[in-house]
C-alpha cells in the first residue's frame, strides 16, 4: 500500500472484511485490526515512505494458533524496538496524551520481532487465535 | 470529521458522526471539538455510539480535549462500542473518564458519580 493514514484505514478495513469469516472471533479481529493499524501508521508516520512514495508490504497468515504478520518498508532504519514496558500512566499526574500505540502492540503480541534486512525495515506481529 | 452538538443547560453532548477515530481523523477531531465548545457548559458528553474504531491517535485526541478541558469543565464519555472500549481498558484510561453505556443514562446521572454507570 502506498504510506498514507487513509491507505491504512482502507487496509484495515479491507482486512477485516476478509479475516473476519476466519478468525470466528470479534476481540480476536479488534485486536488484529488495532495492532496492524498502530503498527502501520507508525510506518507512515516515521519511515520517510509517504514522502519517497514506497509502498509497504503488509503480509497475513493464519495457521491453527496464530494471526502472523509482517510489515516491510524501504524506510529508514529504526534505531532500536525499544519495549515501552507499560503503558502511560493514567492515574499519575496528568492523563497522557500520547505513547499508547507501541504499550498497545506489546501487550496484545505474543511475538513481537523488528530486523532490518536487505535495506528493508522488517516488523513481525504475531497474536494468538484465542484470547484468555 | 462530523461532530454534531446538543445543549442541555450546562451539559453539552457532542456527538461523533465519524465511524473511526483514528490517525487520520485525530487532529481533525480535537479542532473541530474546541469550534463547538461554549463558555456555558460545565460538563461535556462525548457521545461515541456512532464510533466502530479508536486507535491510540484517537484516544490520545480525547485525551488532549479531556486535559484542554482542565477544571472548566468535565468530559464523560457515552455510549461505547466493546470494541472502543477495549480500547479504553487495556490502556487503563477507563479510569480517568465516567463512562456511561448511552447518552440518556448520562444525562440523568447525578454529577459526583464515577466508573460505570448503568
Amino acid at each position: 500500500m502506498v504510506a498514507s493514514f487513509g491507505n491504512v484505514r482502507r487496509t484495515m478495513q479491507d482486512m477485516r472484511q476478509t479475516l473476519a469469516p476466519s478468525l470466528h472471533n470479534e476481540a480476536v479481529t479488534d485486536y488484529v485490526e488495532l495492532v496492524l493499524a498502530e503498527a502501520l501508521n507508525n510506518v507512515v508516520e516515521h519511515s520517510g515512505c509517504a514522502e519517497s512514495g514506497e509502498l509497504i508490504h503488509l503480509e497475513i497468515m493464519l495457521d491453527d494458533r496464530d494471526v502472523r504478520c509482517q510489515i516491510r518498508d524501504c524506510g529508514a532504519p529504526w534505531p532500536e524496538l525499544r519495549n515501552p514496558g507499560r503503558f502511560p500512566d493514567p492515574l499519575e499526574g496528568d492523563a497522557p496524551e500520547g505513547g499508547f500505540g507501541w504499550p498497545l502492540i506489546h501487550t496484545l503480541t505474543r511475538e513481537l520481532r523488528y530486523e532490518r534486512v536487505l535495506g528493508e525495515n522488517r516488523l513481525t506481529l504475531v497474536l494468538p487465535r484465542q484470547v484468555q | 470529521m462530523n461532530l454534531t452538538r446538543q445543549n442541555y443547560g450546562t451539559t453539552t453532548v457532542i456527538s461523533c458522526e465519524e465511524d473511526r477515530l483514528d490517525a487520520l481523523v485525530a487532529v481533525r477531531f480535537k479542532d473541530r471539538f474546541r469550534d463547538l465548545q461554549s463558555s456555558d457548559a460545565r460538563r461535556y458528553v462525548l457521545d461515541l455510539s456512532n464510533v466502530a474504531f479508536l486507535d491510540s491517535s484517537g484516544l490520545g485526541a480525547v485525551v488532549a480535549v479531556y486535559k484542554a478541558l482542565g477544571d472548566e469543565a468535565a468530559l464523560d464519555l457515552a455510549g461505547l462500542s466493546p470494541t472502543v472500549e477495549r480500547v479504553l481498558r487495556l490502556t487503563r484510561m477507563d479510569s480517568v473518564f465516567r463512562i456511561y453505556p448511552d447518552v440518556e443514562t448520562a444525562l440523568t446521572a447525578r454529577e459526583g458519580t464515577s466508573g460505570y454507570a448503568a
